[in-house]
């Protein structure tokens, strides 16, 4: 079929679904996703059978064909602080290089909220949990990929009421345990495709024109909740300030994989990776049941940001 | 009768708007400190525009007030705080650390609510430091007092998912703040059920950190907010000793049972004397304020022989 968005499905899609993975489970959907010595990862959140989710890696060299790893990278942690937050499950991860260092920013979601944990590691063998980052409700956190003015920075998504339903907000770390400075970035658009709430999708990626976020918008419908994929632009040096912000969305549900699902409607990500030729790949959940991929010429992801028709 | 653990002052209210020499049309949610020997209230009041200013007011006995003509913070018209506190200022608590006065307070806007900080030396001139919350906080106390280099504040983080509950987090230097975790939460079918917050600045015992909190129960006829309290531990105030499964105060008194937010008794500060007695503020139904004086042993007595579970 035609795209009538801006980003190109893959012809493979989906790339990876529940059925690819060694035991029995729900669904795969919403990975981080890396490249990692010459190999392309998935950090994938998995629901089991019992509608607990937990992150599985799942790994590839051409970053279509994923094979998934015996055993999953992390399950609900045994150990205070992180027991308490995330004894439900573990949702929606992102990954950010930083150094020579991978860090993951994941939900834990418990009887108490939704909080962010921010994980490590170096080879994606081992893995360590670092620190709760937020208080509940907040999710979708990303860490942008170098410090800013002398401090790591996060985007994140706070619990408000209206009038600033599912704001973008900004903060700033001198050592990713203690968050302050908080400003908000980005709210819904009244009338548009994001109109009811936003939130950080793919980690920033750096581009000579700023700071390219993918992030997901949100429009109320009368079936439902209708979740889509947009592109900002965000000041290279003052990262709260919007460069340019494309007035349509960059991907919509419209494949089959897309409307059928747990949560049918959804395109979702988590991760982007930019290619050396240009091309930008967005993996994203669909329908919160399945991966899938999508991908672009970082060039007109930038124009169409930058073209703003508001 | 059983004698009230919160005694009542009968010349409550202390403070009612005729008593304000500025146009308000409420007195009430005030934190407090006592200040060279004389005691300070820093209070919440209602413009007739329906958004918030704070006012001093000062007092030698703790019971007889004398508010000073001017407001003391009004929203900031410039600088990074102005877009935050476009609808107003309120529910301040003060908290005296390292020879000044720390006052967190709400700042409300079209982004929603969140916890400006500002300190004073002496009440004369106020500085804003930071906003050390995103949007929807409210309700964030400090503790007088640094815990292995930290300082530490209670939140009140709000959830889709949990009742809104009473969480810690740490902080070097006033302005970057994390290791959040919960510290206690609403009790189901409980007179806090709907959901807790900090109140007043907790303060020191032989036996922990004594922290009132209002607790919310909804009803039919809208929210009753009560007053309960909790005993934290004095190294550690993550780990709550006990939370006195009984409310130490609701609204009874015809200014706590009608008024401009009708059952509300809400506390920003509380001043322990000498003497082994506390007295507690409270704003009475979002209009006046009230006192009452309890025993300091009393309270740590209910937190530790009658307790609740903290979450």
């Amino acid at each position: 079929m035609t795209e009538t968005r801006l980003l190109r499905r893959h012809p493979m899609n989906p790339i990876l679904t529940a059925a690819e993975f060694p035991r029995p489970v729900n669904s795969a959907f919403n990975a981080g996703a890396a490249k990692f010595n010459g190999q392309y990862l998935l950090l994938t959140r998995v629901e089991d059978l019992t509608g607990s989710s937990c992150l599985w890696l799942a790994r590839s060299s051409d970053g279509a064909h994923f094979t998934p790893d015996p055993e999953p990278a992390l399950l609900p942690a045994s150990e205070e602080p992180f027991r308490a937050v995330e004894n439900f499950s573990l949702e929606d991860p992102r990954i950010i290089p930083i150094g020579g260092t991978f860090y993951i920013t994941y939900v834990g979601y418990s009887q108490y909220g939704c909080v962010t944990v921010l994980a490590r590691t170096s080879d994606f063998e081992r893995f360590e949990r670092v620190s709760v980052m937020t208080l509940p409700d907040n999710k979708d956190v990303v860490l942008f990929p170098e410090k800013i003015g002398g401090r790591y920075a996060k985007l994140d998504r706070p619990l408000t009421r209206p009038p600033g339903l599912g704001d973008i907000w900004i903060s700033f770390s001198p050592d990713l345990i203690h968050w302050g400075d908080p400003r908000p970035v980005m709210t819904p658009r009244p009338r548009k495709w994001d109109s009811h709430k936003i939130g950080a999708g793919a980690p920033p990626i750096k581009t000579a024109r700023g700071w390219l976020e993918i992030y997901h918008g949100v429009r109320g419908t009368a079936a439902g909740l209708l979740y889509r994929l947009g592109a900002v632009l965000l000041d290279l040096e003052q990262p709260w300030r919007v460069v340019g912000r494309a007035s349509e969305a960059i991907l919509s549900p419209t494949a089959t994989d897309d409307f059928h699902g747990n949560v049918s409607n959804a395109v979702f990500t988590c991760g982007a990776i930019l290619e050396e030729d240009g091309e930008l790949k967005v993996y994203y959940g669909a329908a919160d049941q399945v991966m899938c991929l999508a991908s672009a010429p970082v060039d007109d992801v930038i124009a169409l940001c930058l073209n703003n028709t508001d | 009768m059983t004698e009230p653990i919160v005694e009542r002052f009968k010349g409550n209210p202390i403070l009612t708007k005729d008593d304000v020499p500025y146009p308000v049309v409420t007195i009430h949610n005030a934190g407090m400190i006592k200040h060279d020997g004389r005691y300070v209230m820093l209070f919440r009041s209602h413009r007739r525009n329906g958004r918030s200013i704070l006012g001093l007011a000062e007092s030698d006995d703790g019971f007889h007030f004398q508010v000073r003509p001017e407001p003391f913070m009004v929203p900031a018209t410039e600088g990074v705080f102005a877009p935050y506190e476009e609808y107003g200022v309120e529910d301040p608590r003060i908290c005296a650390m390292e020879g000044r006065y720390l006052i967190t307070y709400s700042a409300y806007s079209g982004h929603g609510v969140r916890i400006g900080l500002a300190w004073t030396e002496d009440f004369e001139s106020v500085e804003r430091v930071s906003l050390i919350t995103e949007a929807d906080y409210r309700n964030v106390v400090i503790f007088p007092r640094k815990f292995d280099g930290r300082y530490a504040r209670l939140d009140r983080p709000h959830s889709e998912i949990a009742p809104w509950s009473i969480w810690i987090s740490y902080s070097p230097d006033l302005v970057h703040w994390g290791d959040s975790r919960l510290v206690m939460k609403p009790v189901q079918y409980h007179w806090d059920e709907m959901k807790i917050g900090p109140g007043a600045t907790p303060f020191a015992t032989d036996h922990g950190w004594l922290h009132i909190y209002h607790g919310v129960f909804p009803t039919m006829d809208g929210s009753v907010y009560r007053l309960g309290v909790a005993l934290h531990d004095l190294k550690d105030p993550a780990t709550v000793l006990g939370v006195s499964d009984e409310w130490i105060l609701q609204p009874e008194d015809p200014w706590e049972v009608t008024g401009y937010v009708h059952n509300v008794v809400f506390t920003c500060g509380a001043i322990p004397e000498d003497d082994g007695t506390v007295k507690i503020y409270w704003g009475g139904a979002d209009t006046v304020m009230c006192v009452g004086t309890a025993r300091i042993s009393d309270l740590v007595q209910l937190c530790l022989e009658n307790p609740r579970p903290p979450y």
